[in-house]
């Protein structure tokens, strides 16, 4: 049946309010402040059929834009014997879930005894048992550490709440006893629901109502198509970085394959790190919400339903950590890995529409727990402290300080609060200077603060990231500053093993945790904001006068926030000139690209010298120039990656950070593959080429071998590719081609057969 | 106290009610705003009531001044000293973002980051002072802040609510060497915890008190020239009012009390009318504003957010502002969903109707295609349009792209734009715990009375309130305000280790100091109310529950007691297992004016015999209930006292219109409020 625009517009409010009020039963009631205050927690309207999203309430935790249909969905596929009054409970990651604190219950609808859908929501519980209070364990290695696994039963049974399925829950979490709270509460957001969806139906009719759920969806995927439609054809590409997965010290790599095909958007991870033994695995269901919210922070106006989600494609990353089994430990996806996500896509997107996107925002959240004993008070406390960041610059204006993570909505508690109920004093809580990365529009700052213990002892832990790369910036801004941790100890200073997450850090009396938080990245060339615009910032103490002289280019009178105009210009002429140096004539002008252009974003080398972004049309004749114009420079570019090389090998040798710089000579190793062919260098190509593969299977080897074995296959590599430059051996079928390989190979043999076992073939 | 004239400066207009309480006379004056200076307004419309300002006894005025010029940063250079390490707090805010989806937006703090210094100085949680104050520093910042041009001070240190000392003492070096009055302690305006907002707070009250000063020295100095000398009371946003010898102290408190004073009128009218429960609706051309008020009492909270990141936690009215009004623009999306606002035609270009080249749809537009408003309204503009070229164009705005015809349109742009109304309706009052069902809808503002009676047939509500005077309720609110002072004082402990005995001191030091203020202000009134509650939560909850108390003689088992009922009340949930925390301690000093008699809004001599000699004409007019029909259009002040029919019908008056459905059944009372009872819709639940 057709149903009129206005009854349309008017259901569609109807299904949004049940889970509006869903949302509000659900936070009023709830005990939790991470429900109640945090908003941690999402209800919505399930397909009978497959799950699929018909409605999710707008006060909802972003996050979970689309998540608990891959719940509903494994509780269909399981479920028996479904009765009026059943309500599912299920936490599992590896079906449809997140980690397991984000617990879901799930309950049939019927509409007059015939099944209608399902409505199902989501709450963070404070603890789930497991190995740390809260669930976030830094350094987990399986599933089982993390806490209490449910796989979908009935809590309820026919509206007989389950006292025996109750009793083992609460034998194996902590605090149980308040529990109870929030568990009516999530059982009474979905009692709401179902009386709000009865009478809504009640008064369109059944048939009415289904017939407008599914216009609605189509209606969802047409406004998604239109706004695919406004992004250019063609394949953008991003990446992001999570610092470490909180066990291994290496970072994990998300990349990111966007393409416009017609009006379908489609995502492609293949490439992005393996499986990871620490928590920052993400599960499917994550993985994909980070994705959805991704697209409805660049498109908000577009409703959450299944519709949305139609003319999007994302292939199942498979062998990635952004895919991950049991009994891979998942605490860390919800809250970090998400965040990286949804900037892999943002900094994709940024090459195809940027007149629509924003810089890396800070991306963490910057969980910081502090356990302990308050000796004066007698009694034990957990603080958690969670912060904020800088948002990344925009087209229409520079980011926001100090906003909360991506993925979450919540407010920071207030310095006055803490103090009264933790032992602790707060020295510092101040905007974190020249954090925002330089941009025409700059990020956002973060914030520095400093925290002393006041009473007795206690543990610290921390699960926050960008402490290896900071958010990145945009169209040629600068990153934004990276999060730093420094705990000072009896006055010695300590600095935690993986940057941003460390557990059980002792702490005592007189000790001070010190965190900077990171800024949002800059949006587009620092050399063209406002020097006006800078001398505010100046004013504001945001950036020293010689930091905005260096970042923006921009030189005031003496002893004055006045800007001198001359001699910005000249210097922002010289800056231009220096950056792009060497350069031919082809290069030197950087207009602005038309509006509706699309960009490229060119690898980090050769952005350094041609400029980012460019025209896409323009790109390869200047990528050409720019080729022909380095070819002298080239033997000095390799001697210099040698250099960097044979120190980095040296670092192994002597076991600083191995693993780091392994990672380093892999890259190194990386650059002279794809950079000596371009100069017809095709030796020294396959040998950079060789090297890296070797590198590349050690790293990703699950197990920790001792890399000493590796140094002489390392240095035999290098003295090889320092021949083939002094000697200009470009052809692999040369005599002394042969020779060099032969020589290696040698080498190879030795280390095959000291390594044999240890590394995957 | 004869002549008593409540004055309200609108964004469009500026009203006049003046009420001779002894002759019964009453006097109505509209005119346009001024907004530069609203003096120029509030003296044009005592003119246009024909009196003279000397034969006035009472003024009560209030005024937009200080909304405006937060919202549109027209505000005073100020300075901040704080605690050292702390300046950026004004700044950081609570870590948050304009919405939920999309992550840029923009924020401006009040007080620049150069003029925020810090001095040597901590207290702790407890009260305790780790580091002692350095009276130095102090003299040292408040000479660099003159140097830089700050005209007002704000102090403002950490834990400040429970050991003032040395906001104090800093307070008292910046009274000698600070050129005028305008120093702001942050534990004046508010002892209550979270630096964020008491800190806003208090910027808020410095960077708005020069602005406030100057109208109302400009005013009364304006005033006097004329002969008028007695008192001139200012509403607050409290709903209650406070002379304007000292208004500027606390100028903050003046934020928000167009809407407040809206409230009170409504409070003061239900009540008479026998309504004690209502669900205030106030819709005007940009927004709507919505209250509840229970027992009479309208709700008040502190925690109003005047702008994303500008809370202003100072108790007000508590009133919830919804962006659809008579000016919400109708569009399809590119879903060919129709949407109705938040985007608004404002007053330029405004509605089609308005004739000043509008050409976008909206609320107004599509009332008056459906024959609602009177037609002839049209021809008052500048430059008309005809109803014919209005329905042309919202045919093809809306309607073709939706497949419908011009009254389809229009129909379709009320039943969205009502839809969205109920919803947030519904959402206020559930938040709170509350079904509207139990609730009248009390209708005001212009456009109010146009939409009340579909909003309570979606609601379920069953009985709708249109006042004597729906346009000038705001003026009203003047009139019938009490003087009214609110204090907050944290103690922040279990209750179980409160010291009762601290807790009544506390609470006899806030009624001391309302009723010293109250003497200082001079102002005659009858008696004096207190109202007092407590903030309370369960350990561990960071939300607070307010919960109205009857009287300061409480021991901890009664306390206790009346928390748990309000939760439950509220939550449905009893926990006797976790411990009680007392919050905030909360008073309100009412000193109560006179008491008006509402009647005397009404004049009886207008007032006809019969319904039809009430009826201007019949017109036709489209109702979801059967479409177009020939429906009787009545002049209110025409109606016969107690008056009684049935829709449909159009009841016209000069300052709103009133759509009665049909099946309404509308009594006029002696008050002069038409009571309309809705046949809520049988499918509303």
């Amino acid at each position: 049946m057709s149903i009129d625009p206005v009854t349309l517009g008017v259901i569609q409010n109807g299904l949004q309010q049940v889970c509006n009020e869903m949302d509000l039963t659900f936070t009023r009631a709830a005990f939790s402040p991470v429900i109640s205050e945090a908003q941690d927690r999402s209800d919505g309207i399930y397909e009978w059929e497959d799950g699929s999203l018909i409605a999710q309430g707008e006060l909802g935790l972003p996050v979970f834009v689309g998540t608990m249909q891959y719940s509903t969905r494994a509780v269909i596929e399981r479920a028996k014997d479904l009765r009026p009054g059943d309500v599912f409970i299920v936490n599992d990651p590896y079906l449809g879930g997140t980690h397991l604190m984000d617990v879901r219950f799930v309950k049939p609808f019927f509409y007059r005894d015939e099944p209608f859908a399902w409505l199902a929501n989501t709450g963070h519980w404070p603890d789930i048992g497991g190995m740390v209070p809260g669930g976030f364990s830094a350094n987990a290695t399986e599933v089982e550490q993390e806490g209490l696994r449910l796989p979908p039963v009935k809590l309820w049974k026919a509206g007989h709440f389950d006292e025996e399925i109750l009793s083992i829950i609460l034998s194996n979490i902590r605090i149980a006893d308040q529990r109870i709270g929030d568990i009516k509460a999530q059982g009474a957001a979905l009692a709401i629901g179902e009386q709000r969806l009865t009478a809504l139906i009640d008064r369109y009719g059944q048939a009415t109502v289904r017939g407008a759920i599914r216009e609605l969806r189509a209606r969802a995927a047409q406004q998604m198509r239109a706004k695919i439609a406004t992004i250019p054809e063609g394949t953008y590409r991003g990446e992001a970085f999570v610092d470490s997965d909180g066990v291994v010290d290496r970072p994990l790599k998300i990349a990111m394959t966007v393409t416009r095909q017609g009006d379908r958007l489609a995502f492609d991870m293949s490439g992005s790190s393996p499986p990871c033994q620490g928590p920052m695995n993400s599960v499917i269901a994550t993985t994909r919400s980070s994705i959805y919210l991704a697209l409805k922070h660049v498109f908000p106006d577009v409703p959450i339903n299944a519709g949305m989600f139609e003319p999007i494609d994302i292939a199942d990353p498979e062998g990635t950590f952004l895919y991950a089994r049991y009994p891979r430990p998942v605490s860390g996806c919800a809250a970090e890995v998400s965040q990286r996500i949804a900037e892999a896509v943002f900094s994709a997107l940024t090459k195809a529409i940027p007149d629509r996107l924003f810089a890396a925002p800070a991306g963490t959240s910057g969980n910081l727990a502090i356990g302990g004993t308050d000796p004066k008070r007698g009694r034990s406390y957990v603080l958690y402290v969670i912060s904020g960041g800088g948002y990344g610059g925009h087209p229409a204006g520079d980011g926001l300080t100090n906003g909360c993570s991506t993925i979450g909505i919540s407010k920071t508690t207030p310095i006055e609060v803490i103090e009264q109920h933790y032992p602790v004093l707060f020295e510092e809580y101040a905007l974190r200077e020249g954090s925002g990365g330089a941009g025409e529009r700059r990020g956002g700052f973060g914030v520095n603060y400093k925290l002393r213990i006041r009473r007795g002892e206690a543990r610290a832990s921390m699960v926050m990231d960008h402490g290896r790369i900071g958010p990145q910036g945009a169209l040629g801004g600068a990153d934004g500053a990276v999060n730093q941790v420094e705990i000072t100890r009896r006055g010695e200073a300590y600095r935690p093993l993986h940057k941003s997450k460390d557990q059980g850090i002792v702490v005592t009396t007189g000790d001070m945790i010190a965190v900077s938080t990171p800024g949002g990245g800059g949006f587009g060339d620092p050399l063209r904001r406002d020097p006006q615009a800078v001398a505010a910032d100046v004013a504001a103490g945001y950036y020293g006068a010689r930091e905005a002289r260096k970042l923006f280019g921009v030189v005031f009178r003496p002893r004055k926030i006045a800007v001198d105009d001359k001699a910005t210009q000249a210097l922002r002429a010289k800056l231009e000139r220096e950056r792009s140096k060497p350069k031919t004539r082809a290069a030197k002008a950087r207009p602005t690209p038309p509006a509706g252009a699309r960009f490229v974003e060119p690898p980090r080398r050769l952005r350094d010298i041609v400029g980012a972004p460019i025209a896409l049309e323009d790109a390869v004749r200047r990528a050409e120039a720019a080729v022909a114009a380095m070819a002298g420079s080239f033997p000095i570019a390799v001697r210099e990656i040698l250099g960097d090389m044979t120190s980095a090998t040296a670092a192994v040798e002597i076991g600083d950070e191995a693993r780091l710089r392994l990672a380093d000579l892999k890259r190194l190793a990386h650059d002279l593959k794809g950079l000596a062919p371009t100069f017809g260098h095709v030796v020294i190509g396959k040998l950079g080429a060789a090297l890296n593969d070797l590198l590349l299977r050690w790293l990703e080897s699950p197990e920790e071998g001792d890399p000493r074995p590796l140094l002489p296959v390392i240095r035999a590599h290098i003295d090889a590719i320092g021949a083939a430059l002094d000697r200009n051996i470009v052809d692999v079928k040369s005599v002394d081609a042969v020779a060099l390989q032969l020589g290696l190979d040698a080498v190879l043999v030795e280390f095959r057969k000291l390594t044999t076992g240890q590394m995957r073939e | 106290m004869a002549r008593i004239a409540g004055i309200d400066v609108g964004g469009t207009f500026t009203d006049l009610l003046l009420l001779d309480t002894e002759a019964g006379d009453l006097r109505l004056a509209k005119v346009l705003t001024t907004t530069d200076n609203q003096a120029f307004g509030v003296l044009g419309a005592i003119a246009e009531a024909d009196v003279l300002p000397a034969s006035i006894d009472t003024i009560v005025h209030g005024t937009t001044t200080t909304t405006n010029a937060l919202l549109e940063r027209k505000i005073a250079r100020a300075g901040l000293i704080t605690t050292r390490g702390f300046r950026d707090v004004l700044e950081l805010g609570r870590r948050t973002r304009p919405t939920s989806y999309g992550l840029t937006g923009r924020f401006r703090p009040l007080i620049e980051r150069w003029l925020r210094l810090e001095v040597d100085e901590r207290i702790d949680a407890d009260g305790d002072v780790l580091t002692p104050l350095d009276e130095k520093d102090v003299a040292t910042a408040i000479e660099r802040l003159i140097a830089r041009g700050a005209e007002a001070l704000v102090v403002h240190f950490l834990h400040a609510y429970i050991n003032p000392a040395h906001e104090r003492r800093a307070g008292e070096i910046a009274r000698e060497l600070w050129p005028n009055a305008y120093v702001t302690l942050g534990s004046d305006v508010l002892s209550e915890y979270r630096e964020y907002e008491r800190g806003v707070t208090a910027a808020v009250n410095a960077v708005i008190q020069p602005v406030l000063d100057r109208y109302i020295r400009r005013l009364t100095d304006e005033l006097a020239a004329q002969g008028y000398q007695r008192d001139l009371l200012v509403m607050q946003g409290n709903g209650g009012t406070v002379s304007a010898r000292i208004v500027a102290e606390t100028a903050c408190n003046t934020v928000m009390s167009g809407p407040a004073s809206g409230v009170i009128a409504s409070a003061y009218t239900a009540v008479a009318a026998g309504y004690p429960n209502v669900i205030t609706y106030d819709m005007g051309g940009t927004s709507t504003d919505v209250g509840l008020i229970r027992n009479g009492i309208p709700e008040v909270s502190s925690e109003l957010e005047l702008e994303y990141a500008m809370p202003i936690h100072v108790p007000m009215v508590d009133v919830h502002t919804i962006g659809a009004g008579g000016g919400s623009i109708a569009k399809v999306n590119d879903a060919g969903l129709l949407q109705v606002g938040p985007e608004s035609a404002g007053a330029k270009p405004g509605p089609i109707c308005y004739g000043r080249g509008g050409t976008r749809p909206t609320i107004t537009d599509a009332n008056l295609a459906l024959g609602r408003l009177n037609p002839r309204g049209l021809l008052k503009v500048d430059n008309p349009v005809s109803l014919e070229d209005l329905r042309a164009r919202i045919a093809e705005v809306v309607g073709a792209p939706l497949g419908l015809d011009a009254d389809g349109a229009a129909a379709a742009i009320l039943r969205i734009g009502n839809d969205k109304m109920a919803g947030a309706v519904r959402m206020v009052s559930l938040s709170r715990g509350l079904d509207p069902r139990d609730f009248a809808l009390f209708a005001f503002g212009g456009a109010g009375p146009l939409h009340a009676a579909a909003l309570a047939r979606e609601l379920a509500i069953p009985t709708v309130l249109v006042p004597a005077r729906p346009g000038l309720t705001n003026a009203l609110g003047c009139l019938v305000a009490d003087l009214r002072h609110d204090y907050v004082n944290t103690v922040n402990a279990p209750l179980a280790a409160v010291d009762m005995t601290k807790v009544r001191a506390l609470f006899e030091r806030q009624i001391a100091d309302g009723k010293a203020l109250i003497a200082r202000e001079g102002v005659a009134i009858e008696d004096i109310q207190l109202l007092h509650a407590v903030e309370m939560q369960f350990q561990g909850q960071t939300h607070l529950l307010k919960v109205p108390i009857p009287s300061i003689d409480l021991d901890r088992p009664s306390l206790q007691a009346f928390f748990d009922k309000a939760y439950f009340q509220r939550f449905a949930v009893a926990l006797p297992e976790i411990r009680a925390v007392l919050v905030n301690l909360h008073t309100a000093v009412i000193g109560r004016r006179k008491r008006i008699d509402l009647a005397q809004l009404d004049d009886p001599a207008l007032r006809r015999a019969t319904l039809d000699e009430a009826r201007t004409e019949f017109r036709r007019v489209w109702f979801e209930q059967g479409g177009w029909q020939e429906t009787p259009i009545y002049r209110r002040d025409r109606l016969p006292s107690g008056a009684v029919f049935v829709g449909p019908a159009i009841v016209e008056q000069l300052d709103s219109t009133a759509v009665i459905e049909p099946g309404n059944r509308v009594r006029l009372d002696q008050l002069g409020n038409l009571l309309i009872t809705v046949e809520a819709s049988q499918e509303a639940a």
